[in-house]
Formats: structure tokens, sequence, C-alpha cells
């Protein structure tokens, strides 16, 4: 492929020079002055259409009315163009006046695309890619773009834990395929490959956003290598276009409030599950009140009929708000856009928020025909108010009996007597918990771009990433992280630099009038240092100074820091070659270095190729309702070496030990070394049709991939007998089938101001299952891993348990004791071997966390100036392990517990066992855990009013639109918790969740 | 303009561009590696000092405190606290309980890491006779940490080499391959090699190696395949611990509950806990027992909880069989071991009476506010002598999983604030006292009921009631293997030994049966030995066997 590259490059050098000569030719010619009106097809003016002398760089811009006016040879050529309408060339032949009407750009899938390290016109992509418009963004007002993401994108499954400021949500492209490496995609933004995951994005303001594309099938990544394993979303920001300068305006205010409570115990309930809980035996007698509820509070709240809510009690309304203000414009050979934002999210709990500002200035200035350097840079601070996890916690556990005041109207400090539970209102005392966490990102990519020669670019690209955070912690006293004790503080600091330098050379050449090809080479290193150090204190004398005196603590602290740097070394070259625009071919192959892996292994080479076919423009499609008709078909491969750095080098732990008074810290073995480590590798097989029908009322796409991954990174369990519980290691396959479809239907058409009913709807579901692991057979079979719950034809990540079957009745007494050694009341489980016995053996699958299907359906109306937006996302058929259970579901009668039916002996329920003050969970208490997680949410529904262009012209706007919208307003679910998503990683839902909340909002966007 | 910007370009391509292979080369610098640092010296000795840290996820922690003192005759469960299956021995003490893994999987680590020293010393430049100290601590360690396998669960995985690469295999070698491949063997050794003293105070010693063989000895003089010669080879090297390093036995029962004097004449070997690491957090296994066996005295008329008085976790609560072991008029040690009095720490007002509940005057700080009569005194205080007093007063037959007489020995007031968990106190694990009544048990294996008597002798008249010395002694014919289990528990209890002492004996089923009503109704004979970790047995290549009983 090298060869081929160079003989082009060296075949097409002569073209270049005499380029140059026109350009010099045209300067000399004599010119005249051209005037005009500019409209789209309904006569429309179009202010800040653009009208350039073709083969110049000589521009104008249309002003407010459209009209425009340029010098220019009388034989010269006039290309007008404005986005959205197909650009148009006129030859002047002597005239003075020129007035044009564009007309709408005939086909959405002309629109360019970014492929990664270039764009594409839509039409000739050959990948599985997607796009995001800046609209569709702003669909619902979120502070992350990530967020903004969700449902709109077949295969794209963002899924949000909890309701908390700030937090950001998980991101998974077709699926999970590793379980020990990062399944976060990669994120370029502005052609820099971010360093970090779904983290980094947080600082970027939606509102900057000018599009988005995501590259879901391995072709598409390959050209980003090892970093693409998990698919690659890029990020352009908004630039500014030559014309007049234009300011837009946008703002919004929200009101938020939990979505959905959940069903806790009130006092007389909770009374009732204490009384159980003592009874002697499961059939014995309830002991008196006054020895089941030994705190005199209990006694008198039941006598008085009183119950705290206490989820009402630290539960309230939050809001939120969002300001932006962009400038963008240009001259010539200068153009530039910039903005400044302000977001702040004030949680439902009141101790948190969320806060940013951010300002970008992106500048692209032209030195030359030669020349031309850019910046993109973006500045921005936020400010996450973590907030307690005690609140929710406390909120839930704290018993219903207790009083969150005393008798004078102070706040209680313990609601009962019990030392554990205390009042989560302390939590929220100003300034009593203090976890702030501050970053500051400064990304400031710049470029230079070489016209060598005519088709002939060579840029360089340097971007360096720069994030500083704070987090310090404080806890006073009165709080339910010391529950009395003295009080508490820390400090982390994060300094994390990274740059990415990359050199790219791109060769475009017409090499017969239907024969186009394309190269492009490139090099690229990136570097990443990540600094931690960390302080914690306790002691601290006097509270006010919060985290901002560690010195002062009467006890020494905790002191760590770390240094961890990674580097990424790559080369690529790819080769575009289309014929007839009909027939379409791509191929690359990238190189990638890795530090991360031992010498001999950090290499690896990912090659992709595609091949598309466009139906819709061979003859005998012509004149038919189809208008676009593509067959896409890819295969490649990328790598992924995200484990963290250092795996390879069987690091030692450091150990505690004390000889006498002193101390005696040592390093012990603590990681096996594993040299071996290598890149895992997903090969994918993309088989998929763009279609466009009807005039383009009805278009979308389908995919079908398979996606095989090998040497797959587990983290594997070992029996503890060899002195390690764990390792990381390349073994095993995984298989990952899916289907992927999108459509959006015109549904309603009319024009003009007419009524218009517009859907999109996307829905796609894979199969993931495991095919190979370490283990073996004596005939080389692969075997499940039991100890690690992998199990061959099932996925990654299964639900390996015991399954309930109902309680024991009181009737089952001499079964409870023979199979399980329980009692009546007692969870029951299924003998799966029917033996008479539960063992190990009757565990079986239960489910797994990969969902049948998921997606979005959004519907948009239209009617004159109004428009009315219904999105609803959904997720089927997944299986959740729920940890909000496992604490707020206990059943033993100390702490509160969701309001369940469960067993007495007067109650012969089978939903939930016997409550037991002497256990902290029952027997088996985890079968309990497992729910059907499918649900619908109305993600977003709004309304807006775009004021009529004769009102909006008297104020001196050329745009104004108002709108409300609600969001996450309603969602139906079998899984009862605050909100049925629980993010990919199923233990961060604890009981310490924030809820998620629900949001009314107002907004106004004004374009001048 | 051009040319600048080219020349600008290739000067700043020459400064960026390095060599790939050097630019991606990975670098350690926060942490090190085994294979570079255990090839020093000073990376010997601090694999050394790791191989002791095994010893604290355990000891001192809730896991040993449940683990060796549920479901024995003299313990049984407060009203808090998970890990109660301990002493109930229901169907719930399987191989998922959280603390089999944990403690399976806390000692094979400490024998991995013993392996890796003795296996790497070899190539360490350094002074031989350091180097063959170091490796018979390395040894001792190993040989405790085996020996705790087998009396935790009977025949299991035997490996003396470090571990190198993966390994999903594992043997199940009996117990007697156990001791006489690694436990004695090593013991051996280390009594061969350790001085009698070491400058680091808490390091092995020949006489904890000699206190620890002997123990191992005794322990297999029980079993089937115990040899003839186990009980008197126990008997000299324990006569060796008491006779050969000038240790002696405190004055006074109660001066080895001194936190100020911990390093004293009667300790062997203890898991010394350095308070500057544990208050600061640098230590997060400081010595948490003083938690566990506190009754609920915090909410009770008059008190709050405080500092000196503890944490109450109320986890471990005395049997009645226990309670009626001391006579207290002869021996000291009850008094020496439980707590009677609890001083208000906060001012009450009065109260009137309200159903049972007899008025009661006011108490001001320092007032008494809970008072415990405990064993043998209770006859001096009726309902009536009760009601009459401002304080309460529990007796007998109102101790409940919340108030019950709470064990003292840990009680740690040197914490930096009421809710630390982490103590100071050094965690003991072979004192003299304990050397006597070991031998003494040696001896009556031999049957020497007079040996055995001499000792229990020694240890009972240190804590005999002054003008009681007489009084408190015993006859050779006092000696029976009850007698002496009942007299481990009056010295040592809540120190750890228990739930061991009856499964060495072959006492467990039948005293917990007896005295445990908790235990009672289900422990078996299987019940001797802990269930293999289920994920032992899940994760290794082919499954490793269940020990019976449980459910396979």
């Amino acid at each position: 492929m090298l060869f081929v590259l160079l003989s082009v490059l060296g075949a097409t050098s002569i073209y270049a020079s005499s380029a140059s000569e026109d350009v010099n030719y045209s300067n000399d010619e004599v010119q005249s002055t051209v005037t005009g009106v500019v409209t789209d097809e309904n006569g429309n003016p179009l202010p800040g259409a653009s009208v350039v002398v073709k083969g110049t760089t000589t521009g104008a811009v249309a002003d407010f009315d459209g009209n425009y006016s340029i010098s220019v040879a009388s034989e010269g050529v006039l290309v007008f163009s404005f986005v959205g309408y197909s650009a148009s060339e006129v030859q002047v032949n002597g005239r003075t006046t020129i007035n044009i009407s564009l007309q709408p750009d005939a086909s959405l899938l002309d629109e360019v695309v970014l492929v990664g390290y270039g764009t594409q016109k839509k039409g000739e992509v050959t990948g599985a890619i997607e796009s995001v418009t800046a609209e569709q963004l702003s669909i619902v007002q979120v502070s992350s773009t990530i967020e903004a993401i969700k449902g709109q994108i077949a295969g794209v499954d963002v899924q949000a834990t909890g309701g908390r400021p700030g937090q950001n949500p998980t991101v998974r492209i077709r699926g999970r395929r590793s379980i020990s490496a990062s399944n976060d995609p990669l994120y370029v933004v502005d052609g820099i490959p971010l360093i970090d995951g779904s983290n980094s994005m947080a600082d970027i303001n939606p509102d900057d956003i000018a599009s988005m594309q995501v590259l879901k099938d391995a072709a598409a990544t390959a050209v980003y290598g090892s970093r693409g394993a998990n698919g690659v979303i890029l990020v352009s920001t908004n630039r500014g276009r030559v014309g007049k300068t234009k300011v837009t305006y946008s703002s919004r205010y929200g009101v938020t409030s939990a979505t959905r409570l959940v069903d806790m115990m009130n006092g007389e309930e909770f009374a009732d599950l204490k009384r159980e809980s003592r009874r002697i035996g499961w059939n014995g007698a309830i002991p008196a009140d006054t020895e089941v509820f030994l705190d005199p509070i209990e006694l008198e709240s039941l006598s008085a009929g009183r119950s705290t809510d206490w989820q009402d009690l630290v539960l309230g309304d939050g809001w939120q708000t969002n300001h932006q203000i962009g400038v963008s414009g240009g001259s010539e050979n200068t153009t530039f856009s910039t903005s400044i934002g302000y977001f702040k999210e004030q949680g439902i709990i009141s101790n948190q928020d969320f806060e940013r500002f951010s300002g970008r200035v992106n500048v692209d200035h032209k030195i030359n025909d030669i020349f031309k350097v850019g910046a993109s840079f973006l500045i921005a601070k936020t400010e996450q108010n973590w907030g307690s996890d005690a609140t929710v916690q406390e909120a839930l556990s704290n018993n219903p009996l207790g009083v969150p005041y005393d008798a004078d109207g102070n706040l209680a400090f313990l609601p009962t007597n019990d030392g554990i539970r205390t009042n989560p209102l302390n939590e929220l005392v100003e300034g009593a918990f203090i976890d702030e966490r501050q970053q500051t990102r400064i990304f400031a990519p710049i470029y230079l771009d070489i016209n060598i020669m005519e088709g002939l670019k060579w840029t360089t690209t340097f971007g360096p990433d720069i994030r500083i955070g704070r987090r310090g912690t404080f806890a006073g006293s009165l709080t339910n992280t010391n529950r009395g004790g003295p009080g508490r503080a820390g400090i982390i600091n994060v300094n994390d630099f990274g740059y990415t330098l990359e050199n790219l050379l791109t060769y475009n050449k017409a090499l017969t009038p239907k024969q186009n090809l394309k190269v492009t080479l490139l090099q690229s290193i990136q570097k990443s240092r990540l600094e931690i150090n960390t302080g914690n204190v306790t002691g601290i004398p006097y509270e006010s100074q919060s985290f901002y005196n560690l010195g002062s603590a009467t006890q020494g602290g905790v002191l760590t820091s770390g240094l961890t740097e990674w580097a990424l070394a790559s080369f690529m070259g790819r080769v575009n070659y289309d014929f007839d625009g009909k027939y379409l071919f791509q191929a690359s192959i990238r190189a990638d270095g890795s530090s991360r892996l031992a010498p001999g292994n950090q290499w690896n080479y990912f090659p992709g190729v595609s091949a598309g076919w466009r139906l819709a423009q061979e003859e005998f499609l012509a004149g038919t309702f189809v208008d676009e008709l593509k067959l896409r078909a890819s295969y490649g491969e990328v790598g992924n070496t995200s484990v963290l750095p250092y795996q390879t080098a069987g690091r030692l732990g450091s150990s505690v030990y004390a000889f006498g008074e002193a101390p005696a810290l040592g390093f012990g073995l603590s990681e096996i070394p594993n040299e071996d480590l290598t890149w895992e590798v997903s090969k994918t097989l993309d088989i998929g049709v763009d279609y466009g029908f009807f005039n383009n009322r009805l278009v979308g796409s389908i995919d079908w991939f398979r996606t095989n991954t090998v040497d797959l990174l587990l983290e594997r369990t070992l029996p503890t007998t060899s002195g390690y519980g764990i390792v990381l290691q390349n073994i095993g396959a995984t298989r990952t089938q899916g289907l992927e479809f999108s459509v959006s239907y015109g549904i309603i058409d009319n024009d003009g101001d007419g009524f218009n009913w517009d859907m999109d709807l996307n829905i796609s579901g894979y199969k993931e299952e495991i095919t190979e692991l370490a283990l073996k057979d004596a005939n080389g079979n692969p075997i499940d891993d039991t100890g690690n719950n992998w199990f061959i034809g099932s996925p990654i990540n299964v639900f390996f348990d015991y399954e309930k079957q109902g309680i024991y009745q009181s009737s089952e007494e001499a079964l409870a004791t023979s199979a399980e050694q329980k009692v009546p009341g007692e969870i029951k489980l299924r003998d799966v071997d029917g033996d008479g016995v539960i063992t190990p053996d009757d565990r079986r699958i239960l489910g797994s966390d990969v969902p049948d299907y998921y997606g979005g359906w959004n519907n948009k109306f239209k009617y004159q100036g109004f428009d009315l937006g219904v999105f609803f996302v959904f997720r089927q058929g997944h299986m959740v392990q729920s940890n909000f259970h496992a604490n707020n579901n206990a059943l033993f009668g100390r702490y509160n517990n969701l309001d369940v039916d469960y067993w007495t002996i007067d109650n012969p329920t089978n939903a939930y066992p016997r409550p037991n003050e002497n256990q902290e969970s029952p027997r088996n208490g985890s079968t309990l855990r497992y729910f059907d997680g499918s649900f619908i949410k109305l993600r977003n529904i709004s309304l807006g009013y775009t004021l009529p262009q004769s009102i909006t012209e008297k104020l001196k706007m050329e745009k104004l639109r108002l709108s409300v919208s609600g969001q996450n307003l309603w969602f139906i679910s079998d899984y009862e918790t605050f909100d049925p998503e629980v993010g990919e990683d199923e233990g961060s839902l604890n009981s310490s969740v924030v809820p998620s909340n629900k949001m009314w909002s107002l907004s106004l966007n004004a374009t001048f | 303009m051009n040319r600048k910007i080219y020349i600008i370009l290739i000067l700043a391509l020459a400064f960026v561009t390095k060599s790939c292979d050097k630019f991606i080369e990975e670098e350690l610098v926060t942490d090190v590696s085994a294979a570079s640092y255990y090839t020093t010296a000073a990376g010997l000795r601090d694999a050394v000092r790791a191989t002791y840290s095994t010893f604290k996820p355990f000891y001192g922690q809730e896991m040993g405190a449940a683990m060796m003192t549920f479901g024995t005759d003299i313990w049984t469960n407060g009203a808090d606290g998970g890990h109660k299956v301990f002493n109930f021995y229901d169907g719930g003490l399987n191989g998922s309980e959280s603390y089999i893994p944990a403690s399976w999987d806390n000692w094979y680590q400490g024998i991995n890491q013993a392996n890796g020293v003795i296996n790497r010393s070899a190539d360490v430049e350094m002074d031989d006779s350091e180097k063959t100290v170091l490796i018979a601590e390395v040894r001792f360690l190993r040989a405790f940490y085996y020996f705790n396998v087998v009396t935790t669960w009977g025949d299991a995985h035997l490996s003396l080499e470090e571990t190198v690469g993966i390994e999903v295999e594992a043997n199940r070698t009996s117990q007697s391959e156990i001791y006489n491949q690694a436990i004695v063997p090593d013991l051996e050794f280390a009594i061969a090699n350790l001085p009698d003293e070491q400058s680091d105070y808490g390091r092995a010693t020949k006489p904890a190696a000699e206190f620890l063989l002997a123990k191992a000895l005794l322990t297999r003089s029980y079993t089937a395949f115990s040899e003839g010669s186990d009980a008197s080879r126990a008997e000299t090297l324990l006569g060796n611990v008491i006779n050969n390093y000038g240790f002696s036995l405190l004055p006074n029962f109660a001066d080895l509950w001194d936190i100020n004097n911990q390093e004293n004449s009667e300790m062997v070997f203890v898991i010394p806990n350095s308070k500057s690491q544990v208050d600061s957090g640098i230590d997060g296994f400081g010595h948490r027992w003083h938690l566990y066996f506190l009754h609920e005295y915090d909410v009770r008329r008059g008190m709050t909880r405080d500092i000196a008085n503890g944490r109450p976790w109320k986890r471990h609560r005395p049997t009645d069989f226990m309670l009626t072991l001391w006579d207290r008029d002869v021996d000291s040690r009850y008094d020496d071991s439980f707590k009677h009095v609890w001083f208000a720490n906060k001012d009450e007002p009065p109260t009137d009476a309200v159903g049972d509940e007899p008025a009661r005057a006011a108490l001001a700080i320092g007032d008494t506010a809970i008072y415990i009569p405990g064993p043998g005194k209770d006859v001096d205080w009726p309902q009536s002598r009760q009601d009459g007093v401002p304080y309460l007063v529990y007796s007998n037959d109102e101790y409940t999983e919340r108030l019950f007489p709470s064990l003292n020995k840990w009680i740690d007031a040197t914490r930096p604030d009421r809710q630390k968990t982490q103590g100071q106190r050094d965690f003991i694990l072979m004192r003299l006292g304990d050397a006597y009544l070991l031998r003494a048990e040696a001896r009556l294996q031999q049957t020497n009921t007079t040996g055995a008597a001499d000792d229990i002798n020694v240890i009972r008249m240190r804590s005999a009631v002054p003008g009681m010395e007489a009084a408190s002694q015993i006859t050779p014919g006092d000696v029976t293997l009850d007698f002496l289990l009942d007299e481990r528990a009056r010295e040592l209890t809540g120190e750890g030994h228990r739930w061991w002492d009856l499964a060495r004996t072959g006492k467990l089923v039948e005293r917990t049966a007896m005295h445990n009503p908790g235990a009672a109704p289900n422990i078996q004979d299987y019940h001797t030995l802990r269930p293999i970790p289920q994920n032992q047995i899940d994760r290794t290549l082919g499954g490793y066997p269940q020990n019976p009983g449980y459910p396979q």
C-alpha cells in the first residue's frame, strides 16, 4: 500500500505548480462590481450567505436583506453558498447584477461528516457512522453533552446513575466488549483524541458543539487503532464563518424535584416489622411492646401515632439555569467563534450542586494560500458539591418512629437511641459536611495547515490538555461520618497533563473524471502524566476552617502521592477510492505502540477495509422513489490496552506493621507480574444499508454487526491458595452480534407554516456470549469458569445464584430443615437438581445485564411558529442486581425497610421472608435482589414558539424562540427504586444514590 | 514569510522527534516490583515485615473475634452485628459466609509471602547471620499460618514454593503431612536459628517458636496421626519457655490489662500496635476488640457514650455457664476481667415511677449510674433493694442481648475520640500464663495430674484474693480435661483462644451444646472443622472438596 501512496504522490507534483500560476493570473484581470440579492427557494433573503470568486480567496457576505456586493473579473465565476443549501456557481459574463435563489441541499446525505482524520460526504461514507446535530443535542436540557445524546443514536447506550448534579453517565457503543479493560468510547474534540474518557467531556458546554459523529464499526474506528476499540465520538465545536458577525443568546431556567420516591415503611408498619422480628422462633409469641421497643421515643411515637417521613425532610426542590452568549463571524482571512457559558444546577438535596463557567475561542487564520493556522481554546472551571452520601442513606434507614427535632425544636443528632443512625438533616446543616470538587480545564489544540500543492495538504496539530483538580472534604463532628467524634478534613490534588502531537498528510486526486483517490498518512504521539497527592487529617480544632488548615489538626494524617504516566505512539495510513460516486472503497492500517504493555508486546497493527455501493446512483433506480440506497460492508480490527499502566510489572503492595511503637512498614507480594499481557483485539464485520425514500421523507439505516473479541483482557479470580485472588490476563474470547435500526419519517409534511410531524425511531439490540475461556477440558474444549461466573455461551456479566422459589410455609417445617436447615418463614430455594437438599450445585444463571433491545423514539410536531417534541427512551429485557435492596430490604427490624409483603405465621405470603432480628440480612437474601430492569421513560416533552419574522425584525433580531419543557416526567418499570436506570455498574446503585429528578423549564434562544 | 514558517517547522520537528521505543518505555516510579526490590537487602527486610502483617486482618479484628469467640461454651451472641452464624451453627455457616473465604485468603496470602521470602533470599547479598534470622522469622510465621489453616479447616492446600504465574490448581494435603512438611520443620528451624530476644519488640524469638511448636505438638497429640512423643516434647518446650528466658508472671492479674504496661515480663509473643500509626489512620488494623464485648450502657439513664467507657458493639455476651466459673471470694479474675460500675457522665433529673420502673432520684456526673453485681452477688440485690437506689442494677435474671457483664480486658481509653474503632493495644498471641496452662495440658495428656496441678496452681496463686491463697490451690485429683478448660476460661476468656481450645481437645461439640443455648440446637460433630470457602471450590480447576457435613 505504501508503494501506491508514494507513486501517487510522485506522479502528481506537476499539477500543483500550474495551479498556483492560475491564481496569479486572475489577480491581474480587470475587475468590476457585481451586486444582487441571495434568497432561498421561497424568495426569502438569506442573510450571511457567502459569495466567493471561484479560484480566489476574494469573498463577500450577504447582509440582513440578502444583498451583496463583490468585485469580480467580468469573465469570472461566482460561487454562492449557505449552510443547508446547495452551492451555486454562476458565470458573470459581464453582468453587474446577479440575483440568485439557492435551493435547499437536495439530500441530507450530502452533508459533510467527520470520519476521523478528515471529512467525507455522508453519501460516500462506507463505515457505520451516525451524526448528531446541534439541534438534536438541544432537545434535552442537561449539563452534559453525553447525557444529551441518550436515546438518539442506534447502538449507543447512555445510562445515568441517580440525580446528583454534575454526575457523568456511562456510555457504551454497541455494548460492552471487555469486563476489565475500559469500555469508554474515545472522544475526539476538534481533532484531538482526549486523554480521558467520559469525564473529560464534562467540561465541554453542549451549546458549543456544532456536530457530533459516532463511529461504530471497526473499519471506521480502526484509524484510531487501540484507542478506537469502544467506538469513537467525534466532536466539532462551533467555528466562525466569513460574514456578518452573529450573536446568539440562549437562556433557560428549570425547577427540579424527585421523579419518584420509594415506599419505605411508616411508623406503624415499621413497628409491626420490628415486633415480628422479635418473635420467639418463627411460630412463638411476640414479646410485649415494652420489650420490643426499648427506646422511649419509639413507644411515645407509637402511642401518639407519630411517624417521620425522612425522605420528605431531606428532599426538596432544585433548579437549573444555563446562559450562553456566542459571537461568531469573520473576514476573508480570519474567522472566529467565541462563547461564554454559565451553567448551574442546584440539586434536590440542599448541599449538592454543580456549576460550570466555560469560555471558548476558536480562531482560524489564513496566512496565505499555503499556510493556515488556527486554535480552539477552551477553558472551563467546574465545581461540584458532592454532598454527603449519608443524606439519602440515613433518610431511608432511619427509624420512622424517631424524631428529627427535640422538644426545644433543635435538631436531634440521633433521632432514636440507636447510635448508628444519625439524623440525615445533620448532613445538610450549612458547613457541616463539605465535599467540594473543583476542576480547571484548559484544552487548546492548535494547528498549522500547509497546502503543499493542489490536493496535497500537511497538517500538524498539537493538543495540550491540562486538568487541575482539587477535592476538599470536611466532615464536622455532628455528621454521620464522625458521629460526635472530632472533625475530619482532607484534600486531594490532581494534576493531569496530556498532549497529542499529530502530523497528517492528505492527498486528494481525481485520477480520471470518474475516479477519485484520497490518501491519508498520519504520525501521532500521545502522552499523559497524572500526579495525585492527598492528605487527610482528624481532629480539626475549630470547624469553621473547613479543609483550609489541615496542619492544625490534632491527629496527623495520611499523606499519599503518586505518578502515573502512559504514552502511545502511532502510525496510520488510509486510502479512499471511489468510482463514479457509486462504488466506494476504503482501506486503512494503523500501528500502535503502548507503554502499558511489556516490551515485545507493545506494538500491534490494526487494519480496516470497507466498501459501499450506492445503488441509488445506478440507472435502474433513477427516477424512482428511491433517493438513496447504499449497501455497506466493512471489516476492521481494533485493539484495547485500556489496562491501567504498570500492570505488567508485578508491583508490591505496601504493608503496615509495628515493632513496639516503631513503624515496621513493608512491601509484600500483591500482584502476579504478567509480562504476557497483550492487546485485546476486536474484529468486527458490519453490513449496513443507508436508505432514503420519497424525496428523503423516509431516511435511515440498518446495520448488522458481529464482533469477535480475542485475547480478552479479563480480571480473573484465582483460588486464593496461590496467594493471589486476582490476575489481569488475556484469556478467552467473546462474540457480540447485533442489529441496529434507525428511521426518520416525515409523517405529515406540509410546506411552510403547515402542520408537520416528524418522527425518529432507533432500536438496537445485541447478544453477547463468551466463546472461549482459559480453562479447557481434556479434549481442549473450553469449560465454564464457575468461580468467575463465566459460562460458555452466556454474556460476560451474568447473575449466577440460587433462585428463590418462595417462602417456607408453616406446613413445610420438615422440608425446610432437611433441604436447607431453615425454618418456616425463610427463603425457599429452587432445588434444581431435585436431590432434596440445597447445595451449591443448585445455583444457576438467572439473567444478565445485557438488554434485549434499547433505543429512543422522538416525535416533532410543527405548526406555524409552534413546535412540540415528545421523546421517549427505552431499555428492555435486562436484569438488575440491586444493591439498593440489599441495604433497604434487610428485614431485621433495626433499620427502616422497604414496605414489602413479608411472611408471618398469619400472613403466608411467598414474597418476602420473615423479619428476624438475629440476621443482618435474611439467609440467601441475595435472591431477593434480582429484578427485571426494563423501562420506558418519557425523557422530554417540550413546546416551543418561534416568533414570526415580522416581529423579530422589529426587534432587530434574526430569530427568537421561547419554549417550555418537561424532562423525565414519567417512567414505567417493575424495578421499584428512584429510577430504573442504574448505570452500567449496578454496584454503584447503593442506598446512598441520589434520587433522579424531573424538571420543568423555560428557555429562550435568540440570534441577532 | 513561508521560509520562516518552514524553518520553524523543521526546528520543531527536530526537537519533538524521538525514538518511538524510547517514547513508549514504561518507568515505575511510584511503586516497586518484586523483581527489582526483593533482590536487595532492604527489599528482603521489607518483605519480611510484610510477612508479619498477615496477622492483622484477623487478630484484633471482628473476623478473629467472631471465629474464635462465637459458638463456644463461654460466649454467645449479643444483640448486634452479623456473623452470628458462627454462634448458631445453622445453615448460614457455609463456604459463602464472608469470614470463611476472608480468613482462608489471608492465611494463604501470608504463606505465599513467606514462601517468596524464603525462595528469593538465596539471591540477596547481605550479612549471612542476619539473613538466617530473617528466614527463621519467616519460617516461624509460615508455621503459624499453616497451623491456623489446619486447626480451622483440617486437610488443606500445602505449598512451600512461591507461586509463579497463574495457578488455578490446588492440592488437598492431609493435616499430618502439613505438620510433617511445614509446621514442625519450620519451627525446628526457627528454634535453631532465632535469638532469645530481638531488639525489635514483636519480632519472632526462640521462645515464641518453642511456644508455637509446643502448641502444635499438643494439638497433634489429640489426633489420630499423633506421634508418641508429642505431649512430652510439648511439655519440654513449654518448660523452656517458662524457665529459660526470664519471663515472669505479673504480680497481679489486673496488671495484664494496664494499657500503660503492655510490654511486660509475661509477654512471649504479641502483635504490637503503634499508637501513632493507629491514630493517624496509617494502620487501619488497630486492635478493635474493645468494641465487641461491651453492653449497651450508652443509652441508659445518666449515661452517654464516651471514650473511657468505650463504644459498645455488643457482639459477644457471656453464657450463663461462664459466669458460674469464678469463685469470686477466692479468685480475683472475674473482678479483674469484667466491669461492674458505670458512673454517670451526664446529669439526670429525677424520674417518676412508670410501670415496673420505680421512681429514681436525680443523678449528677460521677454518681453511680449502672451497677452489675455479677456472679454470686445477685443474692445481695433483691428487687426491693434495686428499686431503692437511684441507679440501675442488672442482676443475672435481667441480662439480655443488650445488657450483660462486659469484658473489660481490651477497653482502650486512649483512643483519640469515642468513635474511633481502632485501638492501640497489642494483641497478645502468647503469654506466660498460657504457657503454664498449656504445659498443664501437656502433662495431663501424659496423665501427670500432679505436674498439671502444679502448673495450674501457679496461675491460681497469682490471682488468689488476698488471704485466700491456700483456698485457691487445687489437688491433682481435681485435674481433668474439663477442669483444665474451665481454668483456661477463667484465665484467658476473651483472649481469642476458646474455639481452638475446644476444637483441639475434642470438647467443642459436647461443651458448646451443653452451655450455649444459641448453638445447642444445631451444633454437630462436623462443626469442629470450618467449611472450605465456596470460591475456592468454584475457582479451582477440577474443583476442591468441601469438608464433610457442609452442603456439598
